[in-house]
């Protein structure tokens, strides 16, 4: 057979069937059934992962493309809101903040919020950057309420996302894809066959003979990349100098009290505790590096700092950072951990596996010809991969902490050139370079600087242009519209009682906006 | 401490783009307490750019919307300066056969609207696949394209769920008439206006040691008087329209360059004796900043050294003319705008924006976007405090100002090629070299397009998604695969010929093109 020879795509077979495997089968199943056939494999002797639990409000877009039900997704994934993340200890020891799913104030005369309040700070006169933030101020009240269509009201400013049980997100979606036409077949994959003249991969073969034939596949074998790495040799690329932390342990604990509305993210000496408040269980987990504690230490620091009962076993996990340098090699497609791996720091991994799949449905090729299709799904996802990494990486280095070893290393390692233009830009001049396709906009970048007090020489020069009573007027009408709506806000334990209880007639927003509306300039 | 002068420096050739870089930033500004001050070289040969009443500027909606908040309304602007309204371009295309000739309309306007999150566009190439007519030109298919083809005019409506809401057009004006309207506003607004053929405007870094004895202080250009003497003119900040001034030059990637006998001239505007007023060498290869006659020219682009073929200025305008729905007989385009798609590393040095590349043949095309606007916006995003010799603080701005203006250079630059390019080749030879000189960038865009109709998302783009993948069809590339997620769209025809039907119904509602211009023409 001739390399120029095309073979038309009628079967998609899915390798994998853990969040990312089901979350995969239910997109393809919902939008592409009956033209093509989607089948998944997997193995129950092969556990998944499981630990992504903490969600961006992009999630709820995906949900709505297919159509799920948000009240009935809730309910069957145990899930309670999110409307940010907490960060304590990552600047300086004792001090938090709280990376928001929404907007600091809102710009004045075009001009970035943060630059008004830099100014204010650096006079004496600010009060904390989080009370110009809803989401913030909600979160610490321990509040929740949709968010509001209203461009004009502060009710608009924030998004939310879930804290969701994958392992029931899996289970829930893969009822959902079966019921469409998904075929899944249990079995452990043993051989796999590739077309001789161009290496692509034509059939797996199963413990029990069984040959799946395809002609597009779709890796989400987790971190091995049985057929990404182990067939097709797509490569790896390590950021473990950047982002050292290499080693991760999970345990669950009971909920001992209401659930918060977001994630908590506490700095360790040698990585982080990660806290997902669920409507029946706690997830904990503590990401760390082994060059810097080991096993039991890292077990040991969980466990103490665990709030409730411990009701699982602990469930160690080795990774490496970094991406695969062609997520979709040949006809293999990989997506979640087996295209690479970021640390949960901000809630990316569900995300990530989101972004590919619309990105793998908006390229799905017709053919075997799909170079321009893997090309572009390529170049989005190592953009995205790239960005995602700086982000992630100014969290560790933008700190003060001296007092560990880690802690030492992480402020003075080498970073990535484009992170350190980024943040010699923000040192000198507050401008933060925003991008159009990417996670974490501006909003992000101001939450981190400032929450670690990654303070700059100067703000915007224009803001002198404004009488400082006018600055103080408009930010003291900023905290108060702040403060008086979340005070009329319900607790977040309401809100998930009224979901269990009643049924919803809400309409749904979009979903696909980290930070929510933008208030009008 | 903040900007307190900023220089608009222009000359007369390009007069008009300095006016609008000082009533954008007067605009942008307005908050601010900051003098705009406009400088116009004059040169003494050619004392009245716009004799020639025949050229014409395509004023886009972002400059529309400026203009009217500065009291220029559009009904002022389509009255005083001839103006009429842009909804798209036919395109022209020779079949393989030499004979045939196929049209299709680039409209400014969406073609139809997503359906179950899928762009329109698929649904017509799964039609197109099953063999379903559709209607090649397309003009069906946006309401722009029927008020072009009927010739009929209405306003877009601000109720989103109406059709009219789709409606987008820019407005072709006599640029001398748009000249003396901007001049006049300038004046109402406040902004000085300083021309003379005295002023011969040299940038401080650029003044030879003669010069430099005399150029003291911060300021950041000089000017010199016809006797040699000097003044220097107390700025913050400057924006230079002029094509051959400012230190960048030398960082200009030309994709269109000149090739031939060159005398090289590195500074000033001296004539060299063979038409073109400015030529600057770069690598080898050498620039053709502006041209004043007509004459025949052999194109190098891309500085690949590829030669591809001759082609005469004359040739070049035609092309242009006819992507006009306007009469083109009386259209003509200006001759001193003919560098292509230049760009440049450094359009922010020192304490002055080069806006000459990107203006170059910009303003000219329809490209939805006013060049200056988005790079003044772009600056916005980094304004600056004056200007400190030892200060880290203009080095690092600029530097990053300028990585994302090269990317939106870039962008511009490729659809500018995209329009023009495939246009050169469909109309003229047809040898199939033009594409070859496509940057990277576009034929991955145009290699995407083809293969999966989908966009090719990219940072610093300021021309919506739509407006690629209008102009993509228009150029006759049409995807060979539709997004899979139509199969499950229940009834596309009917769908489409719904939509068809819907468009062809409001259509109808609007008045006459010649009806809406004369009418406001009676307005008072």
């Amino acid at each position: 057979m001739s390399n120029t020879a095309t073979h038309p795509i009628k079967n998609i077979v899915i390798l994998g069937g853990g969040t990312a495997g089901w979350m995969t089968a239910a997109a393809l199943s919902k939008l592409l059934i009956p033209h093509y056939t989607v089948t998944l494999i997997e193995s129950e002797q092969i556990g998944t992962v499981g630990v992504g639990e903490a969600t961006l409000p992009h999630l709820r877009f995906f949900n709505q493309r297919l159509g799920i039900n948000e009240q009935e997704f809730m309910r069957e994934t145990g899930a309670t809101y999110k409307v940010g993340i907490e960060f304590a200890n990552w600047g300086q020891q004792g001090q938090a903040y709280i990376h928001p799913f929404g907007d600091y104030g809102h710009k004045i005369q075009n001009i970035g919020f943060h630059h008004f309040w830099l100014k204010e700070y650096l006079s004496g006169r600010a009060h904390s950057i989080d009370d110009y933030s809803l989401p913030v101020v909600a979160s610490l009240a321990e509040k929740f309420q949709f968010p509001s269509q209203d461009f004009n009201h502060v009710s608009s400013t924030f998004s939310y996302a879930y804290h969701i049980d994958a392992g029931r997100y899996a289970r829930f979606l893969r009822k959902f894809s079966e019921n469409l036409g998904a075929k899944r077949i249990e079995g452990k994959i043993i051989d796999v066959v590739q077309r001789a003249s161009d290496g692509s991969i034509t059939s797996l073969i199963c413990e029990n003979g069984q040959r799946i034939e395809g002609e597009l596949f779709i890796d989400c074998s987790g971190f091995r990349g049985r057929l990404i790495e182990q067939v097709l040799h797509a490569g790896y690329e390590d950021w473990s100098h950047w982002l050292p932390c290499n080693r991760a342990v999970a345990v669950a604990c009971e909920q001992n009290s209401a659930p918060l509305p977001y994630t908590k993210a506490i700095a360790r000496d040698a990585g982080w505790q990660w806290r997902i408040p669920l409507q029946h269980r706690l997830g904990n987990g503590h990401v760390y590096c082994d060059s810097f504690v080991n096993q039991d230490q890292a077990l040991d620091t969980l466990l103490q700092n665990l709030s409730g009962k411990p009701i699982t076993e602990p469930n160690h996990l080795r990774f490496v950072t970094g991406k695969r340098k062609k997520a979709w090699s040949h006809n293999c497609v990989s997506i979640g951990l087996s295209s690479g791996f970021l640390e949960p720091l901000e809630s990316t991994s569900i995300f990530l596996i989101q972004a590919n799949i619309m990105k793998l449905l908006e390229l799905m090729p017709r053919s075997s010809q799909m170079a321009a299709n893997r090309d572009e799904f390529n170049r989005t996802f190592d953009n995205e991969m790239d960005r995602i990494r700086d982000f992630l990486i100014l969290h560790y280095h933008a700190t003060h902490r001296e007092d560990t070893e880690f802690w030492r290393y992480c402020k003075h390692m080498s970073i990535p050139h484009s992170l350190e233009q980024k943040m010699a830009l923000f040192k000198e001049t507050g401008v933060i370079e925003t991008y159009q396709h990417g996670l974490f906009l501006e909003p992000s970048w101001v939450a981190v600087y400032l929450g670690q007090k990654y303070f700059p020489k100067r703000y915007d020069p224009r803001v002198d242009n404004v009488p400082e009573n006018t600055v103080s007027q408009l930010l003291e009408t900023i905290r108060n519209e702040v403060s008086d709506y979340s005070d009329s806000m319900q607790s977040h334990e309401n809100a998930i009682q009224q979901l269990l209880q009643q049924t919803s007639t809400r309409v749904e927003t979009q979903g696909n906006n980290l930070y929510g509306n933008r208030r009008a300039v | 401490m903040s900007l307190q002068n900023i220089a608009i420096v222009t000359d007369t050739h390009t007069a008009l783009n300095g006016l609008i870089t000082a009533l954008t930033l007067q605009d942008k500004l307005a908050s601010l307490d900051c003098a705009l001050s406009v400088y116009i070289e004059q040169a003494p040969e050619s004392k009245s750019e716009y004799k020639n009443q025949h050229y014409w500027y395509l004023v886009e909606q972002d400059l529309i919307r400026i203009f009217k908040t500065l009291g220029l309304s559009e009904d002022a602007l389509v009255k005083h300066c001839d103006g009429n309204i842009h909804f798209g371009e036919m395109h022209k295309t020779v079949q393989a056969d030499k004979v045939n000739l196929t049209q299709k309309f680039n409209s400014r306007a969406p073609l139809g609207v997503s359906i179950s999150g899928v762009e329109f566009h698929h649904l017509l190439v799964q039609s197109q696949q099953k063999e379903q007519t559709i209607d090649e030109s397309l003009v069906s298919y946006s309401l722009v394209g029927q008020l072009y083809a009927q010739n009929r005019f209405m306003p877009p409506s601000h109720d989103k769920r109406s059709i009219a809401s789709s409606v987008e057009y820019g407005i072709v004006v006599n640029a001398k008439k748009l000249q003396e309207q901007l001049t006049y506003l300038c004046d109402k607004l406040g902004i000085s206006t300083h021309q003379s053929t005295d002023l011969k405007l040299i940038k401080q870094s650029e003044v030879t040691p003669t010069y430099s004895e005399q150029a003291l202080g911060k300021v950041n250009f000089i000017a010199l008087g016809s006797d040699g003497s000097a003044e220097h003119f107390p700025v913050d900040f400057v924006f230079d329209t002029r094509f051959n001034m400012a230190d960048s030059t030398k960082d200009k990637l030309s994709q269109l360059t000149w090739t031939g006998e060159i005398e090289c001239k590195i500074k000033g505007q001296e004539s060299d004796g063979c038409q073109h007023d400015i030529i600057k060498l770069n690598n080898g290869l050498a620039q053709l900043i502006q041209v004043n006659k007509q004459l025949t020219i052999e194109l190098t682009l891309r500085g690949t050294e590829q030669k591809i073929k001759d082609a005469s200025l004359a040739e070049i305008n035609t092309y242009l003319a006819n992507t006009y729905s306007l009469n083109t007989e009386s259209m003509r385009w200006q001759s001193t705008t003919k560098t292509q798609n230049m760009q440049c590393e450094r359009l922010w040095s020192t304490n002055t924006i080069d806006l000459a590349s990107v203006t170059a043949t910009l303003n000219y095309l329809p490209m939805r976007r006013t060049a200056i606007s988005d790079i003044i916006d772009l600056w916005l995003q980094f304004y600056p405090a004056k200007f400190e010799e030892a200060s880290e603080t203009y080095p690092i701005l600029s530097a990053t100002f300028n990585q994302l203006a090269l990317k939106y250079q870039r962008n511009l630059g490729d659809f500018e090629s995209l329009l023009l390019l495939p246009h050169a080749e469909n109309t003229s030879k047809g040898d199939g070299e033009y594409s070859k000189c496509y940057s990277p960038s576009l034929l991955a865009r145009i290699n995407l397009f083809e293969h999966t109709g989908t966009d090719y998302l990219t940072e610093q783009d300021c021309i919506a998604p739509h407006a690629w993948r209008n102009l993509a069809l228009a150029m006759s590339y049409w995807p060979k695969n539709y997004d899979p997620v139509t199969n499950n769209i229940p009834n596309v025809p009917n769908i489409i010929s719904n939509m068809v039907q819907q468009i062809k119904a409001a259509s109808k509602q609007a008045p006459s093109l010649s009806q809406f211009l004369s009418s406001v023409a009676k307005a008072s």
